[in-house]
């Protein structure tokens, strides 16, 4: 049975992207024949961060168009078995994406995938509403502070009334919270809300904990999803992450601050 | 069933405009399309442009509420329907112009709201609304006619109405106004109280000008000769 997963925010910049590249690529990594598509029409990004901008002829537009089959634009990634992209169109606008056509597509895709990632643009229009709307489970992704914790509440109501299962009345998405670019030394220092905090207020259970990383930075703009990145912190909490999702049980990492020894002090790191 | 009863106070039709649009404003989205009584002031305002400037407003008026003698007259005109409150005699009272306020007939007209608010009383099956998912920012929950119990947290930027009381066995953090139609007993109870603002029959207070004292705390909000109380509860 496919699995149709929404990565989503509310608000921009806070790692949908990073995340949802991630995690697809993760759960190829652990067999699962897994596609992901970029929502976020006229702001195409997924393609980067995958690192198969210049492979890109057909787009999810396209497809919704029936101007290319699903063959044509589905996009094979070079590193990992199993794993497909579907890339955004950026000449065009949100309003190019329908219901029916997200519909269609995402039957099709059903039909051969394990699992659909849906990587949401920022906001609570027509695009993040098309990328949620078929959903099955949603990562709901959070950085510790007051304004995306906000945002990501009100995404979470959209999650529970505007979605069709929720129109539907049938069994309700199931809510994952990411907390992503936590930095538990500024949270000690009260520069940053603490995962109780963003916890408390949002009451979805936690899935994971990304530490802010520059490897995220730089694997992003090498076009490496993070979580291939070896022995980088975040690439280790992306498979952390989608090791818990496959219900296996993993205690969270990077969530205390690291003390920091004399030597390290003294070299101002 | 519960329907809205719209009270008009004034005569001029233009200053009811205003008002009506000042309300809307206060809620905009909130009371489309809602079916209203309306409850008329002694000198007649012209019921056909009433009824105009609320459709403009997106309310359909279905009827006039006690409607005197020339208000049942001009309801009829208007294509209205006539309705009497619940414990009110089938005898519509008598019109009463603005010179019509004879001493004597006070007391008359004191004991009639009274009598119809036991009635309300003893007929009591106002639908409590039991929320059980959180509240989240940006949904707007309204229990008409009753009291509205939330079972979880109501988050900051969300908006929870009940004409009767609130009670919030999570944390309060966006907006509660009990008492909405006007109901001064209303209370808000509540576990965690970290509220933007909180309100009872109009009376409201935002979060800066409360005393920090209360925040975080389990507390009750109750209405006092207009003063907001909060008190905390042990």
């Amino acid at each position: 049975m496919t699995k149709i997963i929404v990565v989503t925010s509310g608000k921009g910049g806070v790692g949908k992207t990073t995340t949802s590249a991630s995690f697809a690529a993760g759960l190829a990594m652990r067999g699962h024949k897994t596609v992901v598509i970029d929502f976020d029409v006229g702001l195409r990004n997924l393609d980067l961060i995958m690192g198969c901008e210049r492979r890109v002829v057909f787009d999810f537009v396209n497809v919704i168009n029936g101007e290319a089959n699903l063959k044509q634009a589905l996009i094979r990634d070079k590193r990992i078995e199993n794993l497909y992209i579907l890339a955004a169109s950026q000449t065009r606008d949100k309003d190019a994406l329908n219901r029916e056509g997200v519909e269609r597509t995402l039957d099709k895709l059903s039909e051969d995938f394990d699992y659909i990632i849906c990587d949401s643009p920022a906001g609570i229009e027509t695009g993040a509403l098309m990328a949620m709307y078929y959903a099955d489970e949603a990562l709901v992704v959070t950085n510790p502070e007051v304004s995306s914790v906000r945002d990501s509440d009100r995404v979470l109501g959209m999650l529970s009334s505007k979605t069709k299962r929720a129109i539907e009345g049938v069994t309700p998405i199931k809510e994952h919270l990411v907390v992503t670019r936590y930095a538990p030394s500024r949270v000690g220092k009260g520069e940053m809300l603490s995962l109780e905090d963003v916890g408390d207020i949002l009451a979805i259970p936690l899935l994971g904990v990304v530490p802010e990383s520059e490897t995220v930075l730089n694997a992003s703009n090498s076009g490496m999803p993070v979580v291939l990145e070896n022995n980088a912190d975040a690439g280790g909490a992306y498979i952390d992450m989608v090791a818990r999702f496959l219900g296996e049980d993993r205690p969270m990492r990077f969530i205390e601050a690291t003390k920091k020894g004399f030597f390290n002090r003294l070299m101002g790191r | 069933m519960t329907l809205t009863v719209l009270e008009i106070r004034e005569t001029d039709c233009d200053s009811i405009a205003r008002l009506v649009d000042e309300q809307l404003a206060r809620a905009p989205g909130f009371f489309s399309r809602m079916p209203v009584l309306l409850s008329l002031p002694a000198g007649l305002p012209d019921l056909k442009r009433v009824t105009e400037i609320l459709k403009a407003a997106d309310l359909s008026v279905v009827g006039v509420l006690d409607a005197g003698k020339a208000a049942a007259e001009a309801a009829r005109e208007a294509g209205l329907g006539l309705m009497s409150s619940p414990g009110r005699n089938a005898k519509m009272p008598e019109d009463k112009t603005p010179e019509d306020k004879p001493a004597e007939k006070k007391p008359e007209r004191n004991e009639q709201p009274a009598r119809a608010a036991g009635d309300t009383d003893s007929s009591a099956k106002s639908p409590t609304r039991l929320v059980t998912k959180p509240v989240r920012s940006g949904q707007q929950i309204y229990a008409r006619g009753g009291d509205l119990v939330i079972a979880t947290s109501v988050s900051e930027g969300a908006e929870v109405l009940a004409d009767g009381h609130i009670h919030v066995y999570g944390a309060l953090r966006g907006r509660a106004l009990a008492g909405a139609s006007g109901d001064t007993e209303a209370r808000i109870f509540c576990r965690r109280f970290e509220p933007d603002l909180v309100a009872i029959a109009g009376c409201y207070k935002v979060a800066e000008a409360m005393d920090e004292g209360v925040l975080s705390k389990t507390v009750q909000v109750r209405l006092d000769n207009d003063n907001l109380m909060i008190e905390l509860q042990e």
